[in-house]
């Protein structure tokens, strides 16, 4: 095969072809001469010997063998431009460029077949939508004493109404380049078929992971009687992601976390963002408690409106004088483990606010810290939780600064001893058994 | 043909080397299993083709056990199937297509068997209420079924005689001939349908 | 259907006898006739009939037996493009998987069959005839996917193929071949394979109805003409038969002996219903409504249908796939039919 024609009608194919090639392409196309550098060319052009002819064009931007290299700067002494990193890549590129053509027109014929079926099913899809909009257009119009009565009508628009969400994603789910949108990133969460994908793959691995790590923490009995997640939130602390229930080194945690809370379902939503330290010990009962560390509300997010930057918010309520706009309630308090103490679970639960109506924030400062009840809060409120997240702290290194500047001085050198328990008369080791 | 050609196949591959090499030390060896005294005499351990190849060459292999061992250790298997991103999609697809395809066409044949199903249970069923006349009588009109004076329709008229003679079940299955146990080609016979078929 | 059977045992069971279900079906059957013959002497069992009384109005309808005689499909059906394609594609991607050709398993070496592999594996490149040039090894292995109009996966270009390797021994002009020890005459004359026959028949291309050569892929039924002109599937009054006998009464007095048919089972598989614009006075003295038609399931093997000297005054007939025994057929006629009537 003659080298200037290629198979993807590019002219040249630079990235996989031998030497040989090149001869060959010497021998059928014209030969250009080498670029050389102004410098150079007269003393090039003269004095080329038979054998670099051969060596066909080098391109200082494009060579990126060894031995082409070795050739470029011998024959034209010039040397390569970049690394050979770079060089591969432009030369993938200039290859990339030739064949540009819309993923959908590939001309191969199963994938066209696939295709065409693929698009006659959306069609009937999209027609099967139409009809069944009409009919529950039609439904809503007739009195509910013809379609047995009123709760009747209303299961009936339901499971229609169901059905076409359900068709609006079949619809979509056999695009292949929905599928490349979602998996690079680039799927509009406005659209239910990207919110449909997101929430599939967030339940089949996040979910999951969350799940495990509120039971097996036993957040759920502690602070809550039943949690169903069904937004993806995401804890972060600086610029480190924290998986839930990581151990979070006491610097970073001093300040405020960042939270990503991407919901499913569309609309615009208000929360309020609770975090909760499940394990505060009292030493004179011998027990622990709980204590809220932040209470944020009135935090409005949608499917695209994901950040809930925690940071600049508490910004913004400092600069407002309005104490109405404020949202944090309870300002942020970093979390302590003391030294020798068991490590404490910090709970950040974000709760749906019922009706999207606004949370009174001033009355809300009012709520005490310590002994902080999760559950008459929520029952409170009418709180509705939505997601959570959870990470642990545990005595550290950094942990006596971050007490000071929080104003525990006096806890830092105080050290909890597990209570050495007598063992039971029967399971006490005697000198025989030693 | 010499059965110890096809030993050394069904030997694993390991011991093959371990065997080789002469490890254990031969004195011991006639102690160790002296059921297995070698007909070599130099070897208790084996009489294989391994020993005879130190010894006089080897016998030779069947060229064919050595084209399967040569297939099935072949360097290239197995053969992974590595696709670019856009061929990965492209594969994907090519299969939801024929998911859908064989979905939508298992749907069909579905559809299809349930109205004929329908369409004959229908008949029955109208059968089952017909009385001599070919009229339809109520469920009740009808009474019991069967052939006994109880079972006649309260007006005293007979009702579902097809319908019983049409449950008979006997024969039905035996009554199938060979001949339409044909099964469908992708090319029609050389003869074509026999027009001229005659009843003896 | 189901109802009724039920209905049956039940009573059946009650009767509390441990028979079998067909053989309750005969011993009932035996004891009607039995029963019928006591019934005058037995006064208990007069008394639990109420005294039979003549219908209020003389209202019948006639009962018919149709036969919807059918040809099953002799071919396999042609494939969708998406299949086709499909098919070839995962033919190819085989190749990319499959372990290497053991060709010195299946050829001795340096036989005449060995060399014929050599030439034609050059020429095609893969051990499989049909799927095109492709080689699942090496650089080009990546190239797999045929491009828009390739025939490669249409059945008769790979039928072709097939052929067309089994014809030629790979040897090209010009190509010496080698002399191979103990085949006497390397110049072999290419044998003729017999092609397969057309899947579109002569009796198609004539559009020729009466044909069963036509539409091989589809099941045929028999349509007749009858006396008032109209198209229907065969059918006849008929008494004291079953619907079973009666169908294949029907079939010889409507389309005569020549025909080798299988009246399938027992039961009807549809009915129709015809009602009389003006009620008929029949022989009995009843009022005749209309008619019901029950249709019987028929297969054909052999032969072909012969009206002459038909009994039920049949003028013509037709072998019609489905949608073309809507075209021919009354709008009634086709609802009550078109269920029970296969879509292939």
């Amino acid at each position: 095969m003659p080298i200037g024609v290629n198979v993807n009608g590019t002219p040249r194919r630079f990235f996989s072809v031998s030497a040989s090639a090149r001869e060959d392409l010497q021998t059928q196309s014209t030969p250009s001469p080498p670029p050389p550098p102004p410098a150079t060319e007269s003393t090039a052009a003269k004095e080329i010997p038979e054998y670099m002819q051969k060596w066909g064009e080098l391109d200082p931007n494009t060579v990126t063998e060894k031995r082409e290299e070795r050739r470029l700067v011998r024959r034209d002494g010039v040397q390569p431009v970049g690394s050979r990193r770079r060089r591969t890549i432009l030369n993938r590129m200039a290859a990339n460029r030739a064949q540009d053509i819309a993923f959908e027109q590939l001309p191969f014929q199963a994938f066209q077949e696939a295709r065409k079926f693929l698009l006659q099913d959306r069609q009937e899809k999209l027609k099967e939508i139409e009809t069944q909009t009409t009919r529950i257009k039609n439904l809503m119009e007739q009195d509910p004493a013809v379609s047995g009565g009123p709760s009747a009508k209303e299961a009936r628009l339901r499971s229609m109404r169901n059905r076409v969400q359900e068709l609006i994603i079949l619809a979509d789910i056999n695009d292949p380049i929905v599928k490349k949108k979602f998996e690079d990133g680039e799927g509009d969460m406005n659209k239910p078929i990207y919110r449909y994908l997101a929430n599939e793959k967030w339940r089949k691995y996040k979910r999951l992971i969350l799940e495990q790590r509120i039971s097996q923490m036993n957040l759920v009995p502690d602070l809550l009687p039943a949690i169903n997640p069904v937004a993806d939130v995401d804890l972060g602390f600086g610029r480190k992601d924290i998986a839930p229930g990581e151990f979070v080194d006491s610097a970073l945690s001093e300040q405020m976390p960042r939270l990503t809370v991407q919901t499913f379902e569309p609309g615009e939503k208000l929360v309020s963002v609770v975090v909760v330290d499940a394990d505060v010990p009292v030493l004179a009962e011998d027990s622990f408690t709980t204590h809220c560390h932040f209470i944020a509300s009135n935090i409005p997010i949608s499917p695209t409106q994901t950040s809930i930057p925690l940071i600049r918010i508490g910004q913004e309520d400092n600069k407002t004088e309005d104490a109405a706009a404020r949202k944090i309630a309870l300002p942020w308090e970093a979390p302590y483990a003391m030294r020798g103490g068991p490590y404490h679970r910090l709970a950040v639960l974000v709760f749906e606010q019922k009706d999207a109506k606004t949370l009174d924030v001033e009355a809300l400062k009012n709520i005490k810290r310590r002994g902080f009840n999760t559950r008459a809060f929520v029952e409170k409120h009418k709180l509705n939780a939505i997601g959570a997240s959870l990470f642990r702290t545990q005595w550290d290194d950094s942990m006596p600064g971050v007490m000071e500047r929080a104003g525990l001085k006096d806890l830092i050198n105080v050290q909890l001893k597990r209570r050495k328990i007598e063992p039971l008369p029967y399971k006490k080791r005697t000198e025989r058994m030693r | 043909m010499n059965f110890s050609t096809f030993r050394s196949v069904f030997r694993p591959v390991g011991s093959i080397t371990r065997f080789g090499q002469a490890t254990v030390p031969r004195q011991n060896a006639p102690s160790i299993r002296p059921s297995t005294t070698p007909i070599t005499g130099t070897s208790s351990f084996s009489s294989t083709a391994n020993l005879q190849k130190r010894k006089r060459g080897g016998a030779p292999t069947d060229p064919r056990i050595k084209a399967i061992r040569y297939f099935l250790y072949h360097p290239l298997t197995p053969r992974p199937l590595h696709f670019s991103r856009l061929r990965y999609l492209r594969h994907w697809t090519i299969h939801r297509a024929w998911m859908l395809f064989l979905r939508k066409r298992r749907r069909a044949e579905e559809l299809e068997l349930e109205r004929q199903y329908n369409s004959m249970r229908a008949a029955c069923e109208h059968l089952r209420l017909m009385d001599s006349n070919g009229m339809l009588v109520s469920e009740a009109e009808a009474g019991g079924q069967g052939p006994d004076a109880m079972r006649l329709g309260v007006k005293g008229r007979e009702v579902g005689r097809l319908y019983r003679a049409a449950m008979i079940k006997r024969g039905v299955y035996g009554s199938v001939p060979i001949e339409y146990a044909r099964c469908q080609t992708d090319f029609p016979s050389r003869d074509g349908w026999n027009h001229e078929w005659t009843r003896e | 259907m189901n109802t009724g059977q039920q209905t049956t045992r039940r009573l059946a069971a009650r009767a509390g006898r441990s028979v079998c279900w067909s053989c309750k079906d005969t011993l009932s059957r035996k004891y009607a006739s039995a029963a019928a013959a006591a019934l005058p002497t037995d006064d208990q069992s007069l008394q639990h009939i109420p005294p039979v009384a003549q219908p209020s109005s003389q209202d019948s309808y006639g009962i018919k037996t149709g036969v919807v005689l059918s040809r099953p499909p002799q071919i396999t059906r042609d494939l969708h493009p998406l299949e086709s394609a499909f098919f070839l594609y995962q033919r190819r991607l085989n190749e990319r998987t499959a372990l290497p050709f053991t060709r010195y398993f299946y050829y001795k070496k340096r036989t005449a069959a060995d060399l014929e592999w050599k030439r034609k594996i050059k020429q095609r490149l893969t051990p499989a005839r049909d799927i095109g040039r492709y080689k699942g090894y090496g650089e080009e292995s990546w190239n797999d996917e045929l491009l828009m109009g390739a025939k490669e996966s249409d059945i008769h270009h790979q039928v072709e193929k097939l052929i067309e390797d089994a014809e030629q021994t790979g040897a090209q002009d010009g190509d010496e071949a080698e002399p191979v020890p103990g085949a006497s005459n390397s110049k072999k004359e290419e044998e003729k394979i017999e092609r397969p026959m057309p899947r579109v028949t002569e009796a198609d291309l004539k559009n020729d109805v009466k044909s069963l050569n036509r539409q091989l892929q589809r099941t045929l039924y028999l349509l007749v003409k009858n006396q008032e002109g109209r198209w229907i599937f065969p059918q006849d009054t008929f008494a004291q038969e079953t619907l079973h006998s009666a169908a294949g009464r029907v079939l010889t007095e409507s389309c005569g002996e020549n025909m080798h048919t299988w009246v399938v089972g027992n039961a009807p598989i549809g009915y129709y219903q015809q009602d009389y614009q003006n009620p008929i006075k029949t022989l009995s003295g009843l009022r005749e409504l209309g008619a019901k038609t029950f249709f019987m399931k028929a297969r054909i093997m052999a032969g072909q249908a012969n009206l002459e000297g038909n009994k039920l005054g049949l003028t013509d007939f037709k072998w019609l796939a489905k949608e073309e025994v809507q075209g021919e057929v009354d709008k009634s006629y086709w609802h009550s039919v078109k269920n029970m009537l296969a879509e292939r």
